[in-house]
């Protein structure tokens, strides 16, 4: 019991720091960006900023608004922040090193992001406005939409590895190469799908800073361990938890190049520092997009993942588990199906007649499709239908 | 206004006019075409998948070993099992005479069939003492 | 001990939250509790070890239906009636359904009832489960002046062989839902295609602008 705790706190107690300290390390990179030196009088080099920058917000004085619902109120940034920490139980920090090691670790990764929606929807209620209300619902459009696009890529890598453990991706990674190869479209496609998970630009339009008042946490003004939370922790955090993922997902976790010329005991210490630089280096790349690109406006946000995105993940999906056929071909089933395309080039349709008939295609065509996949598990399991 | 004595400057071009100069935006197409775009996409990605090949054949490997393997330790299970079936029927054989010795015509382990052939017991051989709930009175 | 704390404090949650989402006032404050039966729920399944399906609830139901609902009460003008005094509350007009209701829940329970088999002795080759009586006469038996589920006591070899293929549990999902149930699948595929077509073609009227 004991033990489990220290498990816990050895690892959030550094993530929080993270946290606190990415809030630093984004003013001073976005400075030099912009040719100025971002905070340096409080410490060192501006180290203590985010221990000044939270002493403020507790020195302020708490408001809570007279018609708001106290319960979600103060509720609302507790279950963003709580679920998002929840989410590092399952993430390794060296092979087989993690909290709890599931054998559903990527289901539960998706479980804990989405579960988080809801408290944007509480706090969005809670502020009794129409404005918090209109921003919380826009929030969670957003983060509802690309959310089916990162379920797609992960179900994507999943459909490679075979397993849904962690440790089992990494793995796997170890033995052939990081998937940001052979999958070089869909890194950007999940980069960008974190972008507008994690409201950052250019999908900020819904806290959009300095233009309004904060979207859908109008009415936390001065609330202050929630704002330490909202203001702070709440986009920073996911920020770690999203680049995390990425980091497993295509660029190896843990995984230390030319890891066979370190000793085991050595390589204890090295994994750990690997998966953090990699992280660091994806969120090194968050916040450059951050100075550099402007903002979307929403309907181009909503287009882009329905029109664009969805589609080409779709797309991709079905071009990894088509070549995974292809190199491993299921009983009796040939390379010469390839060309079917091919024949049917000349193949001219009346218009009229396809719009006649339409949905008596599309349900043969659906149909069709169910069958011949009914008839590749009966082969892969070996069952006799 | 009088002419010819102005001494002030005034801001006029030069004498013949100044050097025509590009005014229209001309932005040129820079970077890889489409096609060349998919063409560098494709050869890191067939590169990928190359080694992704390898990796999954490396996967199916381990795999039929580890299958095989157990596959050939189960003879050795089956004969654990079996010398633990054995030594509980005879303890059982055994409390069964302790208990039946006085009855006449009772042949301890003798089973419900008449045919000589082994049949395995229905239930396991657990003593009472050991079985849950068992009190001690 | 402690399996029993958790799993009685989710199974009265569970039920809690229900009965909150049908008699609070306030319509958020009923799909708030909505969400803490589905969280219930979900736990429930997690410590049941089907963890995929417990994960799926929190996804499918929390992640998706929940926020769909919240979408429905925040910004869509329905009319709720208004309790005002909840004593006014007539109980005796669907008593006989509450009744029957729970007669059917209670005697099928009994009908087509799966015991939780806990094995409580594991010996090397041996596992002893227990479970509680099949014989509904004899589910409860009074002596001593207490009552007492009888628990049977089964004996079990525990088998080597269904230990050596270890496959995960979507896999045993798939290997049986895509071949031997697969007609059902289809079934409830269209099933699913009429539940989103369905309200469309009730609610959808072409002349209303």
């Amino acid at each position: 019991m004991l033990l489990s705790l220290i498990e816990i706190f050895a690892v959030i107690l550094p993530v929080l720091l993270g946290i606190a300290y990415l809030t630093l390390a984004e003013r001073k990179i976005m400075g030099s960006m912009q040719r100025r030196v971002g905070p340096n009088h409080i410490g060192l080099f501006g180290l203590l900023q985010p221990l000044s920058d939270g002493i403020k917000l507790l020195l302020k004085e708490t408001i809570f608004p007279s018609q708001s619902d106290k319960i979600f109120f103060i509720s609302a940034p507790l279950i963003i922040f709580t679920v998002n920490l929840l989410g590092w139980a399952t993430i390794p920090f060296g092979e087989g090193n993690s909290i709890s090691d599931m054998e559903l670790g990527i289901i539960y990764l998706l479980a804990m992001s989405s579960i988080s929606v809801v408290g944007i929807i509480l706090a969005g209620w809670s502020g009794n406005s129409k404005y918090s209300l209109m921003g919380s619902l826009r929030t969670t459009a957003q983060l509802i939409s690309y959310e089916l696009v990162i379920g797609l890529t992960i179900l994507t890598i999943i459909g490679v590895v075979g397993s849904y453990n962690l440790n089992e991706i990494i793995l796997f990674q170890k033995h052939s190469i990081i998937f940001l190869l052979p999958l070089l479209p869909l890194f950007p496609i999940l980069f960008i799908s974190a972008l507008a998970e994690t409201n950052r630009v250019p999908f900020d339009l819904v806290e959009s800073e300095s233009e309004l008042v904060s979207g859908a946490f109008t009415e936390y003004s001065s609330f202050s361990f929630a704002l330490i939370f909202l203001v702070d922790k709440l986009e920073y955090g996911a920020m770690i938890s999203m680049c995390t993922l990425i980091n497993i997902l295509f660029l190896g976790g843990y995984l230390v190049p030319f890891s066979y010329l370190f000793s085991d005991f050595l390589l204890i210490f090295l994994e750990p520092l690997f998966l953090g630089l990699k992280t660091c280096l994806l969120l090194f790349i968050f916040i450059w997009v951050r100075a550099t690109l402007p903002r979307v406006k929403f309907n181009q946000l909503i287009n882009l993942n329905w029109k664009c995105l969805l589609p080409i993940t779709l797309g991709l999906f079905m071009l990894v588990i088509s070549l995974l056929i292809l190199i491993f071909p299921i009983d009796n089933i040939n390379i010469q199906y390839l060309f079917l395309p091919f024949i049917f080039k000349n193949f001219k349709i009346n218009k009229k007649f396809f719009n006649k008939f339409l949905i008596l295609i599309l349900i043969l065509g659906f149909l069709s499709f169910f069958i011949y996949f009914i008839y590749i598990s009966n082969i892969l399991t070996k069952n006799i239908i | 206004m009088s002419n010819g004595t102005t001494q002030a400057s005034q801001d006029m071009p030069p004498s013949g006019g100044f050097k025509p100069f590009r005014y229209e935006r001309r932005l040129p197409k820079r970077g890889p075409s489409g096609v060349g775009m998919f063409a560098i996409c494709g050869s890191i990605m067939a590169y990928g998948w190359y080694r992704v090949y390898l990796g999954l054949d490396e996967r199916r490997e381990l795999e039929r070993e580890k299958i095989w393997s157990r596959i050939y330790l189960t003879p050795m299970l089956i004969a654990e099992a079996d010398r633990d079936e054995y030594r509980r029927r005879c303890a059982a054989v055994d409390r069964e005479r302790e208990i039946m010795k006085d009855i006449p015509g009772w042949i301890p382990g003798e089973g419900v069939y008449h045919g000589k052939r082994y049949a395995p017991d229905t239930i396991a051989n657990v003593p009472l003492h050991q079985q849950p709930g068992f009190k001690k009175e | 001990m402690n399996e029993i704390i958790i799993e009685l404090v989710l199974i009265c949650g569970a039920v809690l939250a229900a009965i909150f989402t049908l008699i609070s006032v306030n319509p958020i404050y009923s799909v708030i509790s909505l969400i803490m039966v589905f969280l219930f729920s979900g736990s429930y399944l997690l410590i049941l070890s089907i963890g995929f399906i417990g994960l799926a609830y929190f996804i499918i139901y929390i992640g998706a239906i929940s926020i769909l609902f919240l979408f429905a009460v925040m910004m869509l003008d329905t009319k709720y009636p208004e309790f005002n005094n909840i004593l006014k509350f007539s109980f005796t007009k669907y008593l006989p359904f509450v009744i029957i209701t729970l007669i059917i829940t209670v005697f099928l329970n009994y009908i087509l009832k799966y015991n939780l088999k806990q094995i409580i002795y594991n010996f090397n080759n041996i596992n002893i489960i227990m479970t509680d009586s099949n014989n509904y006469w004899q589910l409860f038996d009074y002596f001593n002046g207490g009552l007492n589920i009888i628990k049977e006591i089964n004996y079990t070899s525990q088998l080597w062989d269904t230990l050596l293929p270890n496959t995960n549990q979507i896999k045993i999902i798939a290997y049986s839902l895509y071949t031997n149930y697969a007609f059902w699948l289809i079934i409830m595929s269209l099933n699913l295609l009429l539940a989103m077509i369905g309200p469309i073609a009730l609610c959808f009227n072409a002349y209303t602008k």
